[in-house]
């Protein structure tokens, strides 16, 4: 169809067409079937889009560098005309779009740039206008600047490339699943290290002074002079940061004595002694030895005693599970150990180069092609079902139900965790009762767990609709495509049309020649 | 890095910085790059053209079963000889980078793709790119059927059109449905 169309074009022209123009031609035949496509496009979006979508040969000038014609020439003129009515922001996102060489772009820019200065100089500039000029373009560059100054920061942008390069997407989704993780931990490291570490940091509570050094033991038990630091719970108090008049703490707050520590501790106290940490210090510790033993050594044995050629696969499931493991403990242990984000962040930052040195030394890409963007979508629904949410679950069962240690914690003597939120609420509207609305709002939302629910069942909802808007867009896509196949066919059928009627012509026309020539022959003799 | 800054003007560099998408500092680095391939009388001159296979020896390029290809699309020379000037060149590297829109990307990918250059992707196009990927070699290549059945498997994926061709914009759909562009 694509040459007989060609030809077809080439035998009427009087002319011999350039290529360009065969292109252009083609190019504008595909664009008028592809108008219903667009169609719809561009009624839910803004005309700037207009500009770039794919079947808009005309603003797209393959091929401007060609030799100009007028056709050339008036989209030029409306090239640039487009260009000056955009801001500069706009502008500077459709040149950098548009697929022309270099040398064009500059071209187009000083147009529409020289347009602009003329049309500026037509009016009076005031003093205020230019200045404003002048800042504009000032921030402009610091903006730019700003902007190659992130993209230098960027964290682990070489090695990721690296590893992409030599081992493929579905390894890289790996290391990209721990460096979002890793932000994770950050994020929830300055939220609790703002708000819980460093006020208690800033006015510690008095202790009986301990006899204990510090031995490199600590490191591995997380109990010793640990225990009685802003790592565990215990050293937390909840005296608030007012002055009453007696001017120094309340008097609701007890010292946390580190000599009531004994050996048979009641279930309630069995996070306060660090045995998150010690979980996760065996984690990191196992994956070390996992990744030493199961990577290193059992490459060292394929190639030198099995005599494979080939180096092992790295085990992209196991991996993620072993993180997807460690953040839950980290989360599970965030309630009884504020510092435990750190940790987990500083074990991160460990793995990821030992997992990268490990990978480079032992491994070889994975034979079957990973889908990356599936992957990253099932990893992240990993962490967020059973390890996010049972270990959310676990904390708020442990605040609504459980009775906090009488002994140690900011939550002495209450009944549950919860209720210091309530009485919070209830010393707030004592004090100030100008912020009772707060507390009666604190009341019917917070507590009452309607609210939940209903909250729970709008979000259902909206999610329920998405679903159904994504299915009927499906549809129509299946729709469209037959409807462009449909358009295919049409235009071979009217090509053939054309070329029939072109022939008949043609024998029509050399007929009538040569019964003229006939009879001019007759005439003469 | 100090002489060779020097040599690239404030404006042109903020003009780059505006019309590609590469940032200041990977502009700096290819122009020290480009440089190092001119010889000695030729340095300080920016409209200097290079030629393909000096291009092409630079290790970057060097393994990639595309490069003349590469060269060919992003060259604006008259003679159509793959040479580039720098202006070419940051082209390249800007189509190239991580910033580029998926758009670019696969405009640039379709021309390098169009063998014949003439605006789509027949079988011959088709075949030709199947070639460069597998290589040459006896071992390597494929048979005529082996060939036929991939080429058949491309177009029925493809050519929503059904007109033995895949055009640009199937292309560009082709893409975007992969998952490796999806970032």
């Amino acid at each position: 169809v694509h040459d007989s169309f060609q030809q077809l074009i080439a035998e009427h022209g009087e002319n011999e067409p350039s290529a360009l123009e065969l292109q252009l031609l083609q190019r504008d035949l595909e664009e008028s079937q592809g108008t219903v496509v667009l169609r719809r496009r561009r009624q839910t979006r803004p005309s700037i889009r207009d500009f770039s979508p794919s079947a808009r040969p005309s603003i797209r000038g393959y091929g401007m560098q060609a030799d100009t014609t007028d056709g050339e020439a008036s989209k030029r003129e409306r090239l640039v005309n487009n260009l000056q009515n955009l801001s500069v922001s706009d502008r500077v996102r459709m040149l950098r779009g548009m697929p022309l060489s270099v040398a064009e772009k500059k071209e187009l820019r000083c147009l529409a740039l020289q347009k602009e200065i003329s049309s500026f100089s037509n009016k009076q500039l005031s003093c205020f206008s230019q200045l404003k000029y002048y800042i504009i373009i000032a921030m402009r560059k610091c903006w730019y600047s700003w902007l190659s100054f992130l993209h230098s920061l960027q964290l682990w942008q070489t090695p990721l490339k690296r590893v992409s390069g030599r081992f493929g997407t579905g390894v890289l989704s790996y290391f990209l699943f721990l460096k979002t993780l890793l932000f994770f931990n950050v994020f929830l490291f300055l939220v609790t290290g703002a708000f819980l570490v460093l006020p208690q940091a800033v006015h510690p509570p008095e202790l009986s002074p301990q006899n204990e050094h510090f031995s490199g033991l600590e490191l591995l038990t997380g109990a010793g002079t640990f225990s009685d630091t802003v790592m565990y719970y215990g050293y937390y108090s909840n005296h608030t940061l007012c002055r009453d008049k007696t001017g120094g703490q309340n008097a609701s707050t007890l010292y946390c004595d580190s000599q009531q520590l004994s050996y048979n501790m009641p279930l309630a106290y069995f996070f306060t002694i660090g045995m998150l940490y010690r979980f996760l210090l065996m984690d990191f510790i196992f994956t070390l030895l996992d990744t030493l033993f199961g990577e290193f050594l059992w490459r060292l044995f394929s190639v030198k005693v099995l005599k494979r050629r080939r180096k092992p696969v790295f085990d992209i499931a196991r991996n993620v599970l072993d993180l997807i493991y460690g953040q839950t403990l980290a989360w599970l242990g965030v309630l009884f150990t504020p510092l435990l984000p750190a940790v987990q962040i500083l074990k991160l930052f460990l793995f990821f180069y030992i997992k990268m040195s490990s990978v480079m030394m032992n491994c070889q890409a994975p034979r079957k092609p990973y889908r990356a963007s599936q992957m990253t979508t099932i990893f992240i629904t990993l962490l967020c079902i059973p390890s996010l949410l049972g270990a959310s679950i676990c904390v708020t069962v442990t605040m609504w139900s459980i009775t906090p240690s009488l002994s140690c914690g900011p939550f002495r003597g209450l009944k549950t965790m919860f209720q210091a939120g309530k009485f919070w609420m209830e010393k707030l509207e004592e004090d100030n009762p100008n912020l009772s609305v707060l507390s009666k709002a604190h009341t019917y939302l917070v507590e009452n767990p309607f609210f939940l629910f209903v909250g729970a069942g709008i979000f259902l909802i909206v999610i329920y609709f998405h679903s159904q808007v994504v299915d009927g867009q499906r549809k129509i896509i299946n729709l469209l495509q037959d409807q462009i196949q449909n358009e295919g066919e049409d235009k071979k059928f009217l090509i053939n049309r054309l070329q029939s009627i072109h022939e008949h012509k043609r024998n029509a026309g050399k007929r009538l020649k040569s019964q003229v020539s006939r009879l001019h022959n007759h005439q003469l003799f | 890095m100090g002489t060779t800054a020097s040599q690239l003007s404030k404006e042109s560099l903020s003009e780059y910085q505006e019309l590609t998408f590469l940032t200041k500092q990977e502009i700096l680095l290819a122009y020290k790059r480009f440089t190092e391939l001119l010889d000695k009388s030729e340095k300080g001159d920016l409209n200097v053209r290079i030629p393909m296979n000096k291009i092409n020896s630079l290790p970057e390029l060097k393994s990639n079963p595309f490069k003349d290809r590469i060269c060919r699309v992003f060259s604006t020379s008259e003679h159509k000889d793959g040479s580039l000037t720098f202006e070419d060149f940051l082209d390249l590297l800007s189509a190239f980078s991580d910033s580029a829109t998926l758009e670019i990307k696969s405009h640039y990918a379709f021309r390098i793709f169009d063998f014949d250059d003439d605006g789509t992707l027949d079988r011959s196009d088709l075949e030709k790119l199947v070639n460069c990927l597998t290589g040459e070699t006896e071992e390597t290549k494929l048979s005529p059927d082996e060939m036929r059945q991939l080429i058949s498997n491309i177009l029925e994926e493809s050519d929503i059109d059904k007109d033995g061709t895949v055009n640009l914009s199937e292309f560009q759909h082709v893409i975007s449905r992969s998952p490796d562009f999806v970032r």
